[in-house]
């Protein structure tokens, strides 16, 4: 190579240094994928909601196959730190998220203009458009499937809980005592399954509905493409002078409530802790990894580029020498 | 004399990151609060997922980076290149198989899923065993030089 070509070697370098951060941006622009159309999210309008329960009644009947089977006793687990979550004697508990629970109606009263207003909101997994349980599982057994329904594989999921630790609702729920784990290292790897609503994925790829959103007598929920959702949202609070939740919580979910009230005032009202879920202004927690994300794309090509200005810098020096021979 | 084709900071600073990325590899597995070693005190970080996550990202960006100047230098210098021992190609195909699985688990947390989802699981199991291979190829083999010692250049 000629010391003209290697300069323009270099040149090409450069240049193709300076578009590389567009292009590794776009590579990972998160938006297009939510709003590529392909994904379908939920509405759920609380004016309506009742609190009857029969949502809860139908998840539960759509998905018995579904639950947890666990072994007794429990392997014993090490170190003794590690405890056994078990709610197998508690299948019928419905006033929170539990792996046999994977849906429930949480209820505040607050006062608005001077009047009382309950809201009952059904809740369960938002169906994060960029969830971090998927993105951060180690293992794989977290999905998200193209319409946008996250599911956890009940069949390869070890029940470490990481899913619920980085969820900023905290909404998987583990059952110890069934799963993989038991076939590796019970007492040294993993505790369970974790469980949660899966958005009734084999349903609505079949072409069908979520169980929840079919059996509800007073029609709370619709289902449709994330887009369209959003711009029904907008129309509704427009309509009643209401509020949205979850179009841009955790950097934008697949599940919008509207309310006629604050979220912030039902977030205030409600009784929260272990699967009962807060309502509260949720950071995007896979957002803050955009730019990490950005420059690990980006490193090859700087590399390369280093590497040829490495070897101009040799070149330039060997160069003398050559001149010397000519 | 030219520069060292791969100077000795750059080879120091890709083990460091190799080990960290080891490190915070295996903090992406919930085991470093099961086994208290989050408790110790100043390792608190190892148990929280945000930072060891955006660790694993600024390491790999490092190594990566590395292993491309690394090729690039080693391609462009033409018949002067050095030698590559049995070993040191065994290192670069582990070091590259574990880059590639990992740039791909990066596209698919972004908007280019190559993937598809219920395949993910190879992808990450690919990965982990990758970093297990390259684990136990430096317990094994670690000492053995990657370049032919007769190179003239260094
Ligand atoms: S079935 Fe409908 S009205 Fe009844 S609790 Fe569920 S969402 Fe509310
Ligand atoms: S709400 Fe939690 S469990 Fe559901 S997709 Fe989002 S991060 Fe995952
Ligand atoms: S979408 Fe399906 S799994 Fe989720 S709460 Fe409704 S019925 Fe249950």
């Amino acid at each position: 190579m000629n010391r003209r070509a290697f300069l323009r070697t270099l040149g090409t370098a450069g240049t193709a240094l300076a578009t590389a951060p567009a292009v590794a941006t776009t590579l990972i622009a998160r938006d297009a994928a939510a709003a590529s159309g392909e994904q379908l999210a939920t509405l759920y309008d609380l004016s309506k909601c009742v609190g009857c329960g029969s949502c809860v009644a139908a998840c539960r009947d759509a998905h018995a196959a579904d639950y947890p089977e666990p072994k007794k006793p429990f392997p014993k687990m090490y170190p003794a730190r590690v405890k056994a979550e078990d709610f197998s004697d508690k299948r019928d508990l419905d006033t929170r998220l539990t792996p046999y629970n994977w849906l429930f109606i949480q209820s505040a009263t607050v006062s608005r203009n001077g009047a009382p207003v309950t809201v009952n909101m059904p809740r369960r997994c938002m169906h994060c458009t960029h969830p971090p349980c998927v993105e951060l599982c180690p293992w794989g057994s977290a999905v998200r499937h193209a319409d946008g329904a996250v599911a956890i594989d009940a069949s390869i999921c070890l029940g470490g809980s990481k899913c619920r630790t980085v969820c900023p609702w905290a909404i998987p729920q583990r059952q110890t005592g069934v799963g993989l784990y038991l076939d590796l290292l019970p007492a040294f790897a993993g505790n369970g399954v974790m469980y949660k609503c899966d958005r009734c994925h084999s349903r609505v790829a079949a072409g069908g509905k979520p169980a929840c959103l079919e059996a509800c007598p007073y029609e709370v929920q619709t289902i449709g493409p994330r887009a369209e959702i959003i711009a029904a949202a907008h129309a509704m609070a427009k309509s009643i002078g209401g509020f949205i939740y979850g179009e841009t919580e955790n950097g934008g979910t697949n599940t919008l409530y509207v309310s006629p009230v604050p979220f912030a005032d039902l977030n205030a009202a409600l009784k929260t802790g272990p699967g009962q879920p807060g309502l509260h202004a949720a950071a995007d927690v896979m957002g803050k990894e955009q730019n990490l994300a950005t420059a690990v794309l980006m490193a090859p090509i700087a590399g390369i580029a280093a590497g040829l200005l490495r070897l101009a810098g040799r070149f330039k020096n060997a160069a003398p020498k050559e001149d010397d021979h000519a | 004399m030219p520069d060292p084709l791969f100077p000795r900071w750059q080879k120091r600073l890709l083990l460091l990151a190799a080990l960290g990325l080891a490190l915070t590899g295996m903090g992406q597995m919930p085991i470093f609060s099961r086994y208290y070693i989050a408790d110790i005190p100043g390792l608190h970080w190892l148990g929280d997922f945000e930072i060891t996550a955006a660790l694993h990202l600024v390491l790999a960006a490092v190594l990566v980076c590395l292993l491309a100047v690394f090729a690039t230098t080693w391609i462009g210098a033409g018949a002067n290149r050095p030698q590559l021992t049995a070993a040191g190609r065994q290192r670069i195909a582990l070091y590259g198989a574990l880059a590639i699985t990992g740039l791909v688990r990066v596209l698919q947390n972004g908007s280019h899923p190559l993937v598809a989802p219920m395949q993910v699981r190879y992808l990450d199991w690919t990965h982990l065993g990758l970093a297990m291979g390259l684990l136990a190829f430096a317990l094994v083999r670690g000492r053995r030089p990657a370049v032919a010692e007769s190179y003239v250049g260094e």
